[in-house]
């Protein structure tokens, strides 16, 4: 009663003052409570799981060929000795593609190679023809280390992989493809600002130089050099693997072990601790081995590079580095000769509750055995984390005065052994669960009683002895861990117990196959999962600090300093809004692009530095592409769009909205650059009126391994071949997909028109005037679209190829460039697991050529009929649309942000050049010859519909083909014949005149400008 | 001369003003540029060209789907959507009213919540549960269970698409009516009930018959009105659950669906406005039969 009353009698004078006295003590609370985070000084020792003899009693294979930890394994037990052979092989003793300082492409680079080192040497050149070999001459057999000098050729963002055999065979898996790292340097120290004064990115170059390199695992899986067992007269060889490499000379190696730490102090006992503090910021690095590694901006005022208003890159995003083996190099000049300490500011957000490692050389060389493997613990803030010893003392280093360099490469080596327990107890779960699929027919029903015991009787005991393996893991990994209960792993807990409990009863495995195999919560894929997350070693930092000791500056800003840098940040940032499609500007040439921010940034940037025109082109971005329609309405519409829906330019040709690009000087030669079947959706009347920016692919998708052990022995070419397979698939419970059963209502002419043009039928008449969809051969391409589903049983809806695929339900199937980069980009567990080829076609009995017809529209470009500048707009898109310009845009997107940002340009030239690897770019190209789109006539909105409405007809309501497309033409044609009407071809009913249909017969037509 | 208008005008009338105002912006001139439209061709992109009753005519002699699919479907969905809704909206709202206030507001929020919910939103929790793999809710239960031995269509078989829709209107249909109701239920005098009781009723079904309805005509009719008007209008529903406009074989093709497919696929606004027109013209003329089935006679 008291304090309301208390309340009651208070004045606005008296309450304000109350407010004010409240609100200054609780900031005064937060102040006293905001102190930096408390470094962390936790050491971990992971020595034990980093050494090769770390054992375990299981080992994976890959494809019959063992890992290299199963050979290591088997070195040991064999007791084969190290030669602790040391020699070089060049000259003579190499055989190969030998180059000569004359020869005209890369005399230079043997110049070079022979100042790096100081007398005259061999260098080879390593193609696809011709390995390069030599004979291996130490007279006891024993194990070697080998090195290279190389020269990297390509200058493409893929790595450069070449394979090493003895005797034409490989010794173990991983010397498939062993990793040349490249050194990637910015290719300008001044960051660019953008337009509106955010710092852009800049794209890199590779450094062009001799490297030295062991033949290590750039995996980071094992931290020595891979070490091959080798007789006198063993011939060991290098060959080619996905691009050409110069080899210089060869090398046995037998690198000393490294020292501890204690030892390496000895070596300079008298030197005394600087007391200074170099901070370097991490944008400041010199070279990378990987153009994906990229910048972010943290936006935190205590960050070196920091402006409230604009975006400046001051941090390594962690995502972007985190595959093993990825370095980065920074230069550090001391005044003083003495010892260093090393402290970093950064985050570790992905592994929870765990560490990721890095190694850390200077100069080129590992100092000592602790450096291998230096942890840095789970933080979601960022922190000063000082590399030190378990009691806390830093680990000092001896610089001499003058410039070095410290690198950090990103390894796993710790977790190598709870990588490959994961890889192989999956695939060991993948075997059995294909082995009970084969037994029970896929059948997944609870209620019915079966016989595991009997036939499975190892299957039981299996199970527990995995579920023993996991929890061991877990307790080992505990070593990597900030406690005792890491929520990172703890899937592993739940799988293990799962695998009991499903041992336990285990006659009723085949309806538990959701919780064991199959699905979203199998243990499979929680494994699976846990897997993938293991692999990625993400570290962000945002400084390195070279110091003695001194008080380190604090990680995060102030409470005080945060809250007023954001508040200033949220006023300014209704003032600083850049691609806005709201100010346009008469005189400027307005482009309206369709993509994300990232994009459009380097487009701009591309725009200002390269575009040669006269007209200043400012972009924009298009919020939607309705937009465009209504812009047009009001008479506010850009004089350019690109990236639009490539059925977009035909709707606004036919109202007059869109210019025809056939007017303009350079047509001819532009429209060469495409496939012929991708023009076709841009054609209306006489006039083409667009351009096809980026183009899809639809081709085939399989599971090596599954296709494998099953059986499968060739990827089906033919709908034949694939009905074929289908029996083998089905009795194991698994399925085909096809692009149909991922569109739920209408099915697109993306789906239902490779049944119609592989069986060489077509969508109209030639005048245009009707379908022609009841052909006697479209009407076969038809009834096998819907037998598919009616009489094969295959998926009538599937939520996600993508899932059913990495889950292996689904092995085999049709996808596009979505499920590609999907699958090359986050299924790194299933990485050499996949693979692409040819979408399947139908055979022609009379000509024996398979016609594997598929769609590829993806995004066009248009030039709009409102536009004051068309001259300027065409010669605008033509320079965009270039070889050059698109290659390097794709290039740029790559190098800049990384591999994920694939552009798949239309422009062939230019996809050619894409980093896309290169069997599955031989699939793409030799798919695009195929490659074919829906004419567009008025009405056809009414075929692609009632196409898709005669097969649910066929498949659900069990209607006649026959009879379901005779009812389709009927609708379609009347559609046809009454919208023809709007454009004049037509009037009440009767045709006046013929509507030219573009097919790939007659497409050269309009493939050259008026005349 | 305005002066004098202004003059006349009575003060009180500026207070109906921004009334006006709103009415005239948000309903008149929308309502007339969609009549005016309708006696139009438009493509969306140039200038209409006028074609007087041209669209009425193909609407009624040339649009097959209209008349096969559109006009059924409309009518089917609306008339039993809206009186099962209408009818489950006054059941509940009347158990409510017999539950103390907690509770009872409590309980008005969780079952008007589906109805908040925008369409979309909610089709989406609806997709996954009629989802046409083995992981959809539905399916999965039922595979598990083992009544079927491969997952329904639900989405795609034009056969259950319809049901299917009619389910989930129905689940959202407890809306603003239903609010109506329950005020007007609370609000009937409590002596009505002793004195019917003294006048002989016997039981609480004679209650709601002789007095519960006829004292809260008002809120019927409201909720009435408010259940026909909204199943007429509904559309996104069908759109939603099968993920395209057009549904499967027209299976779930309500008006407005139609309209959106010949404004928006079809580039055909003049057309589509013809039909909105004659939507109103439905809703008007149901919203007027309705008054005269439960409205006062007076």
């Amino acid at each position: 009663m008291k304090i309301t009353s208390l309340f009651k009698n208070l004045s606005i004078k008296q309450s304000s003052i109350w407010l004010i006295v409240f609100g200054l003590g609780l900031t005064g609370v937060i102040f006293l409570l905001d102190q930096p985070p408390a470094p962390l000084n936790q050491s971990f020792a992971t020595e034990t799981l980093i050494q090769p003899e770390f054992d375990y009693p299981f080992v994976s294979q890959v494809y019959g060929v063992p890992t290299y930890t199963a050979k290591q394994k088997q070195y040991r037990d064999d007791g084969f000795p190290f030669s602790g052979y040391q020699t070089i092989y060049t000259g003579n003793d190499i055989q190969g593609e030998q180059l000569t300082i004359n020869d005209p492409t890369y005399g230079e680079m043997i110049a070079d190679y022979q100042s790096y080192l100081g007398e005259p040497a061999d260098v080879f050149l390593l193609t696809a023809a011709q390995s390069i070999r030599l004979t291996y001459d130490f007279a006891s057999p024993a194990l070697s280390y080998f090195a290279v000098d190389y020269y990297i050729l390509d200058q493409g963002t893929e790595d450069t992989k070449v394979s090493v055999k003895v005797n034409d065979d490989w010794q173990f898996y991983e010397s498939q493809a062993i990793i040349l790292p490249s050194q990637w340097q910015f290719t300008t120290e001044e960051f660019a600002f953008d337009r509106y004064q955010n710092e852009l990115q800049p794209s890199s170059a590779k450094v062009n130089q001799w490297q030295h390199q062991p033949i290590r695992d750039m995996r980071t899986f094992h931290a020595n050099p891979f070490a091959f067992f080798l007789s006198e007269g063993d011939e060991v060889s290098i060959s080619f693997v996905n691009a050409q490499v110069l080899i210089g000379r060869i090398y046995v190696i037998d690198p000393p072990p490294l020292v501890d730490y204690e030892t390496y102090q000895q070596g300079q006992p008298n030197a005394p601790v600087v007391e200074t503090l170099k901070m370097i910021s991490s944008r400041s690095m010199v070279t990378r081995t990987d153009a994906s590694i990229r910048l972010r901006t943290e936006q935190d005022a205590s960050a070196m590079f920091y402006n409230t208003q604009f975006l400046r890159l001051n941090t390594i995003f962690g995502d972007s580095w985190e595959r093993g083996g990825q370095a980065i190099t920074y230069a550090v000049n001391v005044e003083t000769t003495g010892y260093y300490a090393l402290s970093f500011k950064y985050r570790q957000y992905l592994q929870n509750d765990m560490i990721t490692m890095r190694s850390i050389y200077i100069n080129g060389e590992i100092p000592f055995k602790e450096f291998l493997a230096m942890a840095f613990p789970y933080t979601m803030q960022f922190r000063n984390r000082t590399l030190a010893k378990s009691n806390g003392e830093p680990y000092y280093i001896y610089l001499e005065a003058g410039t070095h360099t410290i690198t950090l490469e990103a390894v796993n080596y710790a977790y190598r052994f709870a990588l490959e327990t994961l890889q192989r107890i999956m695939q060991q779960i993948q075997a059995l669960s294909l082995e009970i699929k084969r037994y029970t027919a896929g059948s997944n029903d609870l209620y019915r009683d079966w016989e595991i015991e009997t036939f499975f009787p190892n299957a039981k005991d299996d199970l527990r002895l995995w579920a023993d393996q996991l929890d061991a893991m877990y307790e080992q990994l505990l070593i990597t861990s900030i406690n005792q209960r890491p929520s990172q792993l703890a899937n592993v807990k739940v799988s293990s117990a799962r695998l009991r409990t499903i041992a336990n009863q285990i006659n009723r495995l085949p309806g538990l196959m959701v919780q064991f195999s199959d699905g979203d919560s199998s243990v499979n894929q929680m494994l699976g999962a846990l897997l993938q997350e293991m692999m990625r070693s993400s570290l962000e930092i945002e400084r390195i600090m070279v110091h003695g000791d001194v008080k380190l500056p604090r990680a995060s800003s102030t409470f005080f300093v945060s809250a007023y840098q954001g508040a200033a940040r949220l006023v300014l940032s209704f003032i600083n809004n850049p691609y806005s499609a709201t100010q346009m500007n008469e005189e400027q040439l307005n482009v309206w692009v369709n993509f994300p921010r990232p994009f459009i940034e380097i487009m701009q940037a591309m725009v200002d530095q390269f575009y040669p025109g006269t007209r200043e082109v400012k972009l924009s971005q298009m919020p939607d592409e309705n937009k465009l329609i209504l812009s047009n309405i009001s008479g506010q519409s850009p004089d350019v769009a690109v990236g639009i829906n490539h059925w977009i330019p035909y709707d606004f040709a036919a109202r007059d909205a869109a210019l025809d690009l056939r007017q303009f000087s350079g047509y001819t030669e532009m429209v060469s650059r495409f496939s012929k079947g991708a023009m076709i959706p841009y054609i209306f009347e006489e006039g083409v009126y667009g351009l096809p920016l980026t183009q899809n692919f639809w081709v085939t998708f399989y599971r090596r391994d599954i296709m494998e052990s099953i059986g499968v022995q060739s990827i089906p070419q033919t709908w034949d071949e694939v009905i074929g397979i289908l029996p083998l698939l089905q009795s194991y419970g698994l399925n085909y997909f096809l692009p149909l059963s991922q569109f739920s209502g209408l099915k697109p002419f993306v789906a239902t028109l490779p049944f119609i043009h592989q069986f060489g039928g077509s969508l109209y008449a030639e005048d245009g005037m009707s379908t022609t969809i009841n052909q006697e051969n479209t009407l076969k391409g038809i009834t096998l679209m819907a037998e598919l589903f009616t009489l094969y049983n295959i998926p009538k809806f599937v939520a996600s190829f993508y899932n059913q695929f990495r889950y292996g339900t689904l092995p085999i199937g049709i996808g596009d460039l979505g499920t590609y980069l999907l699958l090359s980009s986050a299924a790194s567990e299933l990485d050499g697991l996949w693979s692409m080829d040819l979408h399947p076609g139908y055979r022609d009995p009379v000509t024996n050529t398979i016609n594997r017809s598929s769609a590829t529209g993806a995004q066009g470009s248009m030039i709009l009929a409102n536009t004051n500048l068309p001259d300027d707009s065409w010669d605008f898109l033509s320079w965009w649309m270039s070889t050059p310009i698109q290659a390097l845009f794709g290039q740029t997107l790559q190098s800049t942000y990384g591999k994920t940002y694939f552009w798949n340009s239309a422009n062939l030239d230019a996809f050619g050049q894409s980093s896309m690897p290169q069997p599955y770019k031989e699939v793409v190209l030799a798919q695009w010859e195929y490659a074919l789109e829906a004419s567009r006539i008025p009405g056809t909105y009414m075929v692609e519909r009632e196409l898709s409405n005669a097969w649910t007809n066929i498949v659900f309501q069990g209607i006649n083909p026959r009879q379901a497309i005779d009812e389709a033409v009927r609708i379609s044609n009347r559609e046809i014949i009454y919208k023809m009407a709007e454009f004049g071809y037509t009037f009440q009913g009767q045709v006046l005149k013929p509507y030219p249909v573009p097919t790939l017969a007659n497409i050269d037509r309009w493939l050259t400008g008026h005349a | 001369m305005l002066n004098r208008l202004l003059d006349r005008m009575n003060r009180p009338a500026w207070f109906v003003f921004p009334y006006w105002l709103l009415f005239t912006f948000f309903i008149v001139i929308p309502v007339v540029a969609a009549i005016g439209l309708s006696f139009t061709f438009f493509n969306s992109i140039q200038t209409p060209v006028f074609v007087g009753i041209n669209n009425y005519i193909e609407l009624i002699t040339l649009d097959t789907v209209f008349m096969r699919y559109v006009l059924p479907n409309t009518l089917r969905f609306a008339f039993i959507v809206g009186p099962v809704g209408y009818a489950l909206s006054f059941i509940v709202a009347w158990m409510l009213s017999h539950l103390p206030k907690t509770p009872r507001t409590i309980l008005a929020i969780i079952f008007y919540s589906p109805s908040l919910t925008a369409g979309v939103a909610m089709a989406a929790m609806w997709r996954i549960i009629f989802s046409g793999d083995a992981q959809g809710y539905l399916n999965a239960l039922l595979l598990d269970w083992g009544f079927i031995v491969e997952p329904i269509q639900f989405l795609q078989n034009p056969n259950m698409l319809m049901t299917i829709m009619i389910v989930v209107s129905l689940w959202s249909s407890i809306g603003v009516g239903f609010l109506a109701m329950l005020a007007g239920i609370l609000n009937v005098d409590r002596t009505l009930y002793e004195a019917a009781y003294i006048d002989g009723i016997k039981n609480w079904f004679q209650e709601i018959i002789y007095v519960t309805i006829p004292s809260m005509k008002p809120q019927m009719i409201f909720g009435a009105v408010m259940a026909v008007v909204g199943t007429f209008q509904a559309g996104a529903i069908g759109v939603a659950l099968s993920g395209t406009n057009p549904t499967p074989n027209y299976a779930g093709q309500l008006i407005v669906n139609h309209i959106e497919d010949f404004g928006f696929i079809r580039y055909m606004m003049g057309y589509a406005a013809g039909i909105s027109v004659i939507l109103l013209l439905m809703v008007y003329g149901i919203s007027k039969i309705t008054w005269k089935f439960l409205g006062e006679k007076d």
